[in-house]
Formats: structure tokens, C-alpha cells, sequence
């Protein structure tokens, strides 16, 4: 299968599962409870894809180094700014400093 | 700013693209019909390391099933728009329109108001990622591998996620999430990206035990 083909089928499947729920749901009510358990869904979802970014490279779990502490020093930035653009600015700066003194 | 950061990572991509052996053109396609970063990068990936079609297509979904949850999260919301928009925005869906779109759902009650916030938030990301990916394209080669550019995804993911940690279920949420996910991918035994799937799973389930029903304006 060339990476043409591959795209397209990966391009379908994943419009069907963007679609999922919300073509299923149309026009159904959503218990309350529920609807409050759905909306915590990114703040699952995005620290699962930080952890999977950091922990792991292309030949498994990263060993300890400037991923990890450039991450720390980016988060304490997020939460006390806020502002995408700190913690951008401070993460990729901190990683650049911390790999040249590792 | 967050389009901003969008960017970077979509010429990360075109970079990757322009030094595969996948035509350059048929790769910045993917940006246009896929349109997830993660889920490029894996699939071209695998796709220039010689993967099984079926280990290539099935990492790349695996990655992408997440949006089986913002889907879900979406629905309450999308179910008061009109057909032809329940269909056409969820190819636009990313982690950033449906955050941001989230956090703007607790205070917008207006069904108008909600689908053009989201159509308008996703299209900037759209726009700003098929650029992106051009301009790596375009730079090729000449972008040298020690500026480690890829760790802006995990930047602009922890900026996204911190606005959604405001109360106690979504911080339990976030921390049951991140300790499976590590945990789920150190035994090596799921497919790459699924340990992203089990481990949200895990947080959003663990967190519901402690939730409040959804009102007017809570969070």
C-alpha cells in the first residue's frame, strides 16, 4: 500500500472518529452528571500527550535529561502566567541552555 | 498565540516530509486531510522505516482516537447545531479548538455564538498548520536537527492544559492520566499511542467518581 492510500484511509478513519459521538448524539439530552464527566475529557487527554512526549523517544523511555527539566520549568511558567507564549519562550529556551551544559 | 506555536510544529512536519522519501506534495496533503500533527509525523514515520501498511495505518488511528472523546465531550454542545455543521466541523476538530472551545462553552450559552467560536478558532489553527507545513517543506533541509523544534508540541499542549485544571475532578483527572500513560507505555506491551487512549481513559473515569453534575456555570 503506497503512503498515498495509507493517508487516505487514516484521513477517513479519523474523520469517523471526530464525528463519532457527535452525528450519534444529535439530538438526544445528556444526563448532567455525564455531561460534567465529559467536560474533564482534555484535562485528560493533554497531560496524556505531554507525559507521551516527554518519557518517550523513538527508542523508548527518554533517559533523565533537559526534556525533563525544560518540561518542570515550563509548567511552573504555565501555571503562574498562563500565557502560551512564556511558556513556549522559556521551554524552548531552557532546553537549548540545558543541552549545552548537559 | 497559540496558532503561533501551531507553526513551528506544522514545519516540523514539513521538514520531516521534505527529508522522507514520500513526495513532498502528496505528504503536505496529509496537513489538508488528516489534519493531526502527531498522527502525520507517526504515519510518515513508519511509512519511511519500511512499517507494515496495517502498523503504519493502525499507529496512526490509534493516535487519533482520542477525538473519540472530544467527539463526546463536543456532543452536548454540537447537538444544537444544524446538520450540515455537525458534519463539516469535526474534520476540523483538534486538541486546541476543543479545549478552547470547551472553556468557552461554560460561559457561552448562545447556540450561534458556540458554532462560529469553534468554526473560527479551528479555522486560524487549520490555516496557520497548512502553512506551517509549507514552510517546512520548503526549508527542508537546511533546518539543522539540534533546535529540537518537536518539543514545542508538548509546550503547547502543557499551556492548553493548564487552563483546563481549575477544579478538583479535572486535576485528579490529569494526574491518574499521566501516571497510566507513562506507566501503560514503560511495559511495551499496547501498540504506540494506545497507552495515550488508556491512560485519559483512566483519568477521566477516576475523576468521575468525584464529579458534580454539570450546571449553569460550573465548570
Amino acid at each position: 500500500m503506497s503512503f498515498a492510500v495509507q493517508m487516505l484511509v487514516v484521513a477517513i478513519g479519523t474523520y469517523l472518529m471526530r464525528a463519532s459521538v457527535i452525528i450519534a448524539a444529535a439530538g438526544r439530552s445528556i444526563p448532567p452528571r455525564l455531561e460534567a464527566t465529559l467536560r474533564l475529557i482534555p484535562a485528560a487527554v493533554l497531560p496524556a500527550l505531554v507525559a507521551e512526549a516527554v518519557a518517550f523517544d523513538s527508542d523508548g523511555v527518554r533517559p533523565l535529561g533537559p526534556w525533563y527539566a525544560a518540561m518542570a520549568l515550563a509548567v511552573a511558567v504555565a501555571v503562574r502566567t498562563r500565557s502560551v507564549g512564556w511558556t513556549l519562550l522559556v521551554g524552548m529556551g531552557s532546553l537549548w541552555g540545558l543541552d549545552a551544559i548537559w | 498565540m497559540l496558532a503561533l506555536g501551531v507553526l513551528p510544529f506544522g514545519a516540523v512536519y514539513g521538514v520531516a516530509v521534505s527529508q522522507s522519501g514520500v513526495n513532498d506534495l502528496v505528504g503536505a496533503a496529509s496537513s489538508v486531510l488528516v489534519f493531526a500533527g502527531a498522527a502525520q509525523l507517526s504515519l510518515l514515520e513508519l511509512n519511511d522505516s519500511g512499517a507494515a501498511a496495517i502498523v503504519a495505518v493502525g499507529t496512526a488511528l490509534a493516535i487519533n482516537a482520542r477525538f473519540v472523546l472530544y467527539s463526546a465531550a463536543l456532543a452536548p454542545a454540537f447537538s444544537e447545531f444544524p446538520r450540515g455543521w455537525r458534519a463539516g466541523l469535526p474534520h476540523l476538530m483538534t486538541d486546541q479548538a476543543a479545549t478552547l472551545s470547551l472553556i468557552e462553552y461554560r460561559t457561552e450559552k448562545r447556540e450561534l455564538s458556540r458554532r462560529w467560536f469553534y468554526l473560527g478558532a479551528a479555522t486560524i489553527l487549520f490555516v496557520f498548520w497548512q502553512v506551517g507545513t509549507v514552510l517546512g517543506v520548503l526549508a527542508g533541509a537546511q533546518v539543522p536537527d539540534g533546535l529540537q523544534l518537536e518539543f514545542i508540541i508538548p509546550l503547547m499542549f502543557t499551556a492548553l492544559a493548564v487552563p483546563t485544571l481549575t477544579h478538583r475532578p479535572a486535576i485528579l483527572a490529569a494526574v491518574v492520566s499521566v501516571a497510566v500513560t507513562v506507566a501503560a507505555g514503560m511495559t511495551g506491551a499496547l501498540a504506540p499511542g494506545t497507552n495515550i487512549l488508556v491512560g485519559a481513559l483512566a483519568g477521566v473515569a477516576s475523576a468521575a467518581l468525584i464529579v458534580e453534575p454539570a450546571t449553569e456555570d460550573s465548570p
